[in-house]
């Protein structure tokens, strides 16, 4: 098990796969709350140019990646995006093809990822730049997640938006191109938002579903890579991979918890429901639910039962709880 | 005129989007511990009045001082509480009750300061105003698994959190049910007897007779009528078919405004 460990590039390869395990899904939380989950995906692509310039000119592909990340400025409308995005990759194909070391593997390899890439210079690089994206984004968290959240009430009580929303960016962009060398710029967006979404099957809350998702990226990331030395996979789609195998167990593990919401308790009431209480009646198998919000309330005993959301035109009902008597 | 401070004073103002005011020419004095029901039909510009009021509609003309200090001052922004218009406040991702209305409380926290050295006291006052809306059982709970009523709370519970000298509210009991409504009102009237400024954006004034001292009419993009609720109810008892030569524009379009409630009075 040990013996990954005695190659250069594979201990390059693990700390980088850890740095990454962990950033790229704390970022991609509110990337994710923003319902703009496919963004990291776009960035990726952009990156690409960036990449191929430095190919051309000599300098580091990191940094010039970076740099055309983040110039990319806030999101537009869905066609620009999109203009911008292909344009991105277009170019950075077209490049890298013209450039002296524009070799497919090459090109492969920042794509999707190899476990042979990351050099010593670029881990300094990436751990450099991987501690300052956990940082501002731990320390930012509150004013992220509420941005997010509600971006009309968070300008109502005189946040900062627009600064956050360039920080969003940014942190995006830097995530993206740390993450290139171990999972690939197609990847990329996958190790940011699986673990989220794994991390949403069974959380309540957001500061318990963002440290699920860490630790869940972490796993995905280094055994990924781990996984990818023996199997001799590449590691960008092994990590990915994994990474969605997490996510199905979790959501098989969400189905086993209990507590649905049958049988939960409702809501506190200010009245009996009851014939003309003003919520709507609807029967359901032997007895009478009334319509509270949009889901279901049935009396049972001294309390009711929510019965599910309004599904007013199911026709089985399996369920033998909740009766009144 | 003597009485209670001026907390928010409205001259000539106008609000609207893209350089086209939607309100204009508003004159408006509210004082402290004024509950005012800001009434009119769709479209009239209610929302962007107050909205306007919450910098976060343009301001196109005129002046509006909250404490005495213009509006485009943030020091202000924070004191100004605000209860949207939402049905939901479930997102794409989890978060419980209270981590929502601790939103509240990053008024009082600077962003360049990410160490919490009030936690504690920010987590006495979100359990203070999770208490006030009848929440205080669900503060871990996650806010998607709430009824609607319930989510209104927590809107109103986050707005509270940031202990706000002047609360706009948007259509707070607007498709709640009746039971929810019932204990909205008693929300608002705890608020109000506890002597909170409230400016509450409603279609339906009944939810919330006997709280509210004041009734604005806004109709076709300016104040058409500003007096007590039993003047409002005399101006207009619920039909608008009284007669008012003053208040002609006005009329046609509470004709509008009983259309779109229709089936709430009879």
């Amino acid at each position: 098990m040990i013996e990954l460990l005695d190659y250069g590039f594979m201990r390059n390869a693990l700390v980088a796969s850890l740095l990454i395990g962990a950033c790229a899904p704390l970022v991609g939380i509110f990337l994710v709350q923003r319902r703009l989950s496919l963004i990291g995906d776009g960035i990726g692509h952009v990156a690409l140019a960036g990449v191929a310039v430095g190919l051309l000119t000599g300098t580091s592909p990191v940094w010039t990646a970076l740099l055309t990340a983040a110039a990319r400025g806030r999101p537009g409308g869905d066609v620009a995006l999109a203009l911008m995005f292909y344009g991105g990759i277009a170019a950075g194909v077209v490049l890298i093809g013209r450039s002296p070391q524009g070799t497919s593997a090459n090109l492969t390899s920042y794509l999707f990822g190899s476990i042979t890439a990351t050099t010593a210079d670029d881990l300094i690089a990436f751990t450099v730049l991987t501690v300052l994206v956990v940082a501002v984004t731990v320390a930012l968290r509150p004013w992220l997640f509420a941005v997010a959240q509600d971006e009309e009430y968070a300008r109502a009580s005189g946040l900062p938006v627009l600064g956050l929303n360039v920080a969003l960016s940014v942190l995006t962009a830097v995530t993206v191109v740390v993450s290139m060398r171990v999972v690939g710029l197609l990847l990329v967006s996958a190790l940011m938002i699986i673990p989220n979404a794994a991390a949403q099957q069974v959380s309540r809350s957001f500061a318990g579903a963002m440290q699920l998702a860490v630790l869940l990226g972490v796993v995905a990331s280094v055994g990924g890579v781990a996984t990818s030395f023996y199997a001799e996979t590449p590691s960008g789609g092994t990590i990915v991979l994994l990474a969605l195998a997490l996510y199905l167990v979790a959501q098989v593990g969400a189905r086993w918890r209990p507590a649905s919401r049958h049988g939960t308790r409702a809501e506190r009431h200010t009245h009996e429901h009851g014939p003309g209480c003003g919520h709507e009646a609807i029967p359901h198998g032997d007895h009478v639910d009334y319509l509270h919000d949009g889901h279901r309330h049935a009396p049972h005993d001294d309390h009711y039962d929510e019965h599910a959301e309004d599904h007013r035109h199911e026709p089985e009902h399996e369920h033998e709880r909740g009766r009144v008597r | 005129m003597s009485g209670p401070e001026i907390v928010l004073s409205l001259r000539g103002a106008g609000f609207g989007y893209d350089g086209e005011a939607i309100v204009a020419g508003i004159d408006l004095d509210i004082h402290r511990g004024e509950v005012v029901a800001v009434v009119g039909p769709n479209g009239a510009g209610k929302s962007t009045l107050v909205k306007g009021i919450l910098g976060l509609t343009e301001q196109l003309g005129g002046e509006v001082r909250a404490y005495g200090v213009a509006l485009d001052d943030p020091s202000i922004r924070g004191r100004i509480g605000y209860v949207p218009q939402r049905h939901t406040l479930a997102t794409s991702v989890r978060a419980t009750v209270a981590e929502i209305v601790a939103i509240g409380r990053l008024r009082f926290r600077p962003w360049w300061q990410p160490w919490h050295r009030d936690a504690a006291k920010d987590r006495q006052a979100v359990a203070r105003a999770l208490d006030l809306v009848d929440l205080g059982d669900r503060a871990g709970a996650d806010v998607s698994q709430l009824s609607g009523g319930q989510q209104r709370r927590v809107l109103i519970a986050r707005a509270l959190a940031s202990q706000p000298d002047l609360l706009v509210m948007d259509e707070p009991t607007a498709g709640v049910d009746q039971g929810n409504q019932a204990v909205l009102g008693q929300v608002l009237a705890r608020l109000a007897s506890a002597g909170s400024t409230l400016i509450i954006v409603t279609h339906e004034i009944d939810a919330l007779a006997g709280v509210v001292t004041r009734v604005v009419l806004v109709a076709d993009g300016g104040i058409a009528f500003d007096g007590t609720p039993q003047a409002y109810a005399a101006h207009d008892p619920h039909g608008g078919h009284a007669h008012h030569p003053g208040f002609g524009r006005a009329r046609s379009v509470t004709g509008l405004h009983d259309a779109t409630a229709g089936g709430h009075h009879d």
